[in-house]
């Protein structure tokens, strides 16, 4: 086990070189300039552009802007081209702000997609399966943007209930309690919203999970020793059902970067999936390289962590 | 069992308590009751975030609304005729002090040698006669100026190892001979032609100024040899600047405004640490000279007329917060690394997060990506703004923004077109459309066939129905563009006709150039068919639409164009910068103060990476782009720039399409309020001033608790 884990953490870090190297050099070979040095920007001369180019080491060679980006990341003395500020703090405020966002979209997801598709399941053929079948694809394949505009509209036309943003703005006066709800009720449209694509693909695996698990022979053991049907479904079933689950918690982490920059934007939400597209739009070097890095990290022990979770919860798989 | 219930139960009980804080929530309607400090806050939405807010930095057009005239000021305003006025600075005078080298081992036409003294007779016997052609009014004396070595750094862009031009400070010494020194009461920019006809074309031509300039790096001067003629020439202009500042001025810390803040900001300006965008504008002053604290004198090195202009531009920053001593202190409470030391600058300072300056708001809080909060100076040396609060929310996103504003929490907002129509008709809120200088056009590569043809290029424009697709593209908030000058200045010629919509004409056009449709019924010429593509940006709704219309326009006379959207990035880079395209669909924004288009229109800007990207090359109008460039009289300038306006309408290097108007949208209830000398309130509607922007006199603007009862 230990033995295990050291050699993959090893491969992992050196794997990690190769992609940081990768996605520096894709980042910087794709068309597009820093806007800061824009040179269809009227109010700047060609040398002025020149010296913030030099400033920003954006002439050197590959390997120097690489290793400029390595050693100040890790200095913490990398700075944003944008505003100057330093790249670490801000993408912790951010994250700080994404977290609540992806909280509440992953809980909704997981505890709402496990009764709809275990009685999907064990309703096979039913009309509820047929609806809920009907519902989950035209979920996939609705644009989850399409669905928050009416969302919206129908809340501030409907409802004027505010639905853009923290929180509601100039509410600074109103109560404690007041103040709470307010950030939790704008927390609830835009995670809703995030969550429904992800209600609708993990009840149709649930589904098709137990689907799989009632099939075998041990749950018609199961049955046959008379056990009552709730029992067999959710003692018995469920719980091999569940194992492929598990790694799937690994594959969240990733998300906390890249899950929400359709929905952040939407709905004015400054997360990191906002300062991500931002910093890609303004062509923000550092900004988008550490994101990035940051993401591979988080995807890197995902599947680390997944894979020590399946050892743990299934003794067939033994790491070595 | 349990496992039954609890996967049912906990779902529910989630979704409860999410849902529920909906009934905690105030509509807008509730919330506004006992908050009376809602009536003078005022809520602003900005697409994207601030950057830099250092005017010594700022570069974009979003950082600028929030802070200039806001946080920082001007020595000079643009008032709402777009005339400059006094506002830093209480007044100003242009006046000049003009150098003539003396040549000895040169003869004067009377055969003389040009010794100083005997120049000195010529001239003054011409002014004296009044040979000088008016001039000899505004000379108020004749001095004589030693010989001296003035120590100068220049910045040439040379080629880098990979080809790319790298910013180099050149260090020179330059040995400027004995001269006189002619002190002029306003800006001259014929003397030497009128000194010509009196010492000799010869006297002026042909200096060798070489061996008079000593490099610290010798290797470097080829790369110099074109500045030459402006470090060092037979005659000088040297314009100046005197600023007499306002006294009283206090920054919002407290500490008395100075001219040491202005000369502070020159220099911060032009120190090559800081980078900044600015360093350009102020490349042509020799120095900056305080005499008293309250005076700045700005010597140029060369005519540049653009130069008040610049400082009407230029927001001045506290030296008392910015400077060497302030920045060490920085340093040292901050325990900053050695190499953060090394590379400390006004683009790392503290100062970013919580400007100072000295206009009507002072900065209060911001935080990243959702608002920046300014409060009112309450020590502000002018009548103080109405409102107490003004937040500039970021909102990326349109229908965020209509939404907001419907919802009460935002009190104004730039509106879309067709928004804007919907608006006009709902009784509750006014529309007053900004005019910014800003339009739209499709630009052509004039380096390729078939546009190098000035007949093809207007055939194209006429067969375009522009008005129509003002109509309907813009729901007519827009206004047609006719050349490079926005139709609400003065320098914009109001006679200058569009090319007419007359799909015909532009047929029998392209025919007269030589070109005949072939079987296909497309335009063909020399077994070439009229063919080409039409790029723009994406994400620009407006210029989408225009594309398309274009192209449909083109196929109906028998041209065959394909159309492509690139990401904003991907177009500046791939296609403007490289001078990689055809056709164009783009717009130009800002610049409607001043007259000079040098930079879109010379002929030297025409090369990869600068904005003459579509290779217009004429001479009459780089002759008349210099002259504007010199004009120091207005009303020179504006003869100058209609004249170019006619001379670049007559070329159409692009089809000037549209100048769109910004339509904003607030609250009826929000009024402008003068107040009367006798101390009474006046309450006036709010307009588009002529400058077209109608944010000016925002200040003044209040919100009522009641739609005002306006006369007509």
């Amino acid at each position: 086990m230990w033995r295990f884990l050291t050699r993959t953490i090893l491969q992992r870090l050196l794997l990690l070189v190769f992609i940081s190297i990768i996605s520096h050099a894709v980042i910087h070979l794709a068309p597009g300039q820093p806007t800061e040095v824009d040179p269809m920007n009227p109010m700047m001369k060609a040398q002025d552009i020149a010296r913030i180019r030099q400033a920003f080491h954006l002439d050197d060679p590959f390997y120097l802007q690489y290793w400029h980006w390595i050693r100040d990341l890790f200095s913490g003395e990398l700075k944003s081209f944008k505003d100057g500020l330093p790249v670490l703090p801000k993408i912790w405020d951010r994250f700080c702000n994404s977290l609540p966002l992806f909280a509440c979209t992953t809980l909704i997801v997981w505890t709402l997609s496990f009764p709809t598709g275990i009685h999907a399941a064990v309703k096979r053929g039913s009309r509820y399966d047929r609806a809920t079948t009907f519902i989950a694809y035209a979920l996939i394949s609705v644009p989850g943007f399409f669905l928050s505009y009416m969302l919206i509209l129908a809340m501030v036309q409907l409802f004027h209930m505010p639905v853009i943003g923290l929180r509601t703005f100039g509410s600074e006066g109103s109560s404690t309690m007041t103040r709470v709800m307010d950030r939790i009720w704008h927390l609830v449209i835009p995670s809703l919203m995030a969550a429904l694509t992800g209600i609708a693909i993990l009840s149709r695996y649930v589904r098709s999970q137990m689907l799989e698990v009632i099939e075998q022979d041990y749950v018609r053991t199961a049955r046959a020793k008379g056990l009552d049907e709730d029992t067999v479904i959710y003692g018995h079933a469920l719980r091999n059902a569940l194992l492929p689950f598990v790694t799937m918690f690994g594959f969240l982490l990733p998300g906390l970067i890249s899950g929400s920059v359709i929905f952040e934007q939407i709905f004015a939400w400054p997360g990191l999936g906002m300062l991500g597209y931002e910093a890609i739009l303004s062509r923000d070097f550092p900004m988008i390289l550490t994101l990035n890095f940051i993401a591979a990290v988080l995807t890197l022990v995902g599947i680390l962590s997944s894979d020590i979770l399946y050892a743990l919860v299934d003794p067939r798989i033994r790491l070595e | 069992m349990r496992t039954k219930w609890l996967l049912i139960a906990l779902p529910l009980a989630i979704l409860a308590v999410l849902l529920q804080s909906a009934l905690w929530v105030p509509t807008y309607a509730n919330q506004a009751k006992g908050n009376p400090g809602r009536l003078v806050t005022f809520v602003r939405a900005s697409i994207g975030d601030a950057k830099y807010p250092n005017p010594v930095l700022i570069n974009d057009k979003g950082t600028s609304d929030i802070f200039d005239k806001n946080v920082f000021e001007m020595l000079l305003d643009t008032d709402e005729h777009l005339q400059l006025a006094p506002l830093l600075a209480e007044r100003w005078e242009t006046t000049e002090e003009a150098y003539l080298a003396v040549l000895p081992d040169r003869k004067l036409p009377d055969g003389s040698p040009a010794t100083t003294s005997n120049l000195l007779a010529v001239i003054t016997s011409a002014a004296n006669a009044g040979k000088l052609n008016g001039i000899e009014t505004s000379i108020q004396s004749i001095e004589f100026a030693k010989s001296e070595t003035r120590d100068t750094t220049t910045t040439v862009l040379v080629k880098n190892a990979n080809g790319k031009d790298e910013p180099v400070d050149v260090e020179l010494s330059i040995d400027v001979p004995e001269r006189l020194k002619l002190v002029l009461s306003s800006v001259e920019p014929e003397l030497f032609k009128r000194l010509e006809s009196v010492l000799g074309k010869s006297y002026f031509a042909d200096y060798p100024f070489e061996n008079r300039f000593k490099l610290k790096k010798p290797e470097l001067l080829a790369a110099v040899r074109p500045k030459f003629q402006e470090l060092l020439d037979v005659g000088e202009h040297n314009p100046i600047i005197t600023f007499h500042l306002r006294s009283g001025v206090t920054w919002h810390d407290g500490e008395p405004f100075t001219a040491e803040d202005v000369k502070f900001t020159y220099q911060a300006a032009i120190d090559p640490k800081n980078a900044s965008p600015r360093a350009g504008s102020f490349d042509t002053i020799r120095a900056v000279e305080i005499p008293d604290p309250n005076t700045v004198r700005v010597i140029y090195k060369v005519l540049y007329a653009e130069a008040i202009i610049d400082w009407a531009g230029m927001g001045i920053i506290p030296k008392h917060l910015l400077d060497a001593s302030a920045q060490a202190r920085e340093i040292e409470r901050r325990h900053l690394s050695s190499d953060a030391r090394k590379k400390f600058s006004l683009r790392t300072s503290e100062f970013n997060q919580h400007p100072v300056g000295t206009g009507p708001f002072q900065f209060a809080e911001w935080l990243p990506d959702q608002y920046i909060r300014l409060t009112r100076n309450e020590r502000y040396w002018r009548e103080k703004p109405e409102y107490r609060d003004v937040y500039f929310r970021v909102l990326p996103d349109y229908l965020a923004m209509e939404v907001e504003f419907g919802a009460g929490a935002l009190d104004m907002y730039e509106a879309l077109p067709h928004q804007a129509e919907r608006y006009r008709r709902d009784p509750d809120y006014q529309v007053v459309a900004n005019k910014e200088g800003w339009y739209t056009y499709i630009g052509y590569n004039m380096r390729r066939e078939p546009f190098k043809d000035v007949r093809v290029r207007r055939a194209l424009g006429m067969a375009i129905d522009v008005d129509s697709l003002i109509k309907y593209v813009l729901s007519g908030e827009g206004n047609r563009a006719t050349g490079p000058y926005y139709s609400n200045t003065p320098f914009n010629d109001p006679e200058v006709r569009p090319p007419p919509y007359d799909p015909p004409g532009a047929i029998a056009l392209l025919e007269q150039a030589g070109w005949h449709k072939n079987a296909r019924g497309i335009f063909e010429k020399d077994g070439k068919p009229l063919a080409f593509t039409l790029v723009t940006n994406a994400g620009n709704v407006q210029r989408k639409a225009t594309m398309t219309i274009a192209q449909e326009a083109w196929r109906k006379i028998g041209i065959d164009c394909k159309v492509q959207a690139f990401e904003w990035t991907v177009f500046l880079e791939e296609f403007a910068n490289k001078d990689n395209f055809d056709a164009i669909v783009f717009g130009w924004v800002g610049a409607d103060t001043t007259p000079d288009r040098y930079q879109i229109w010379h002929s030297s800007q025409a090369d990869p990476y600068e904005l003459n990207f579509v290779g217009y090359k004429s001479a009459e109008a780089d002759d008349l782009i210099i002259r504007i460039r010199e004009a120091y009289d207005v009303d020179e300038q504006i003869r100058l720039a209609r004249h170019l306006h006619r001379v670049i309408a007559a070329d159409q290097p692009y089809t000037f399409l549209y100048e769109p108007l910004q339509p904003k949208v607030f609250d009826k209830r929000i009024a402008i309020i003068d107040k009367q000398p006798d101390g009474r309130e006046r309450i006036a509607k709010i307009t588009t001033p002529p400058s077209g922007d109608v944010l000016h006199f925002f200040n003044k603007w209040r919100k009522l608790s009641s739609v005002p009862e306006l006369a007509p």
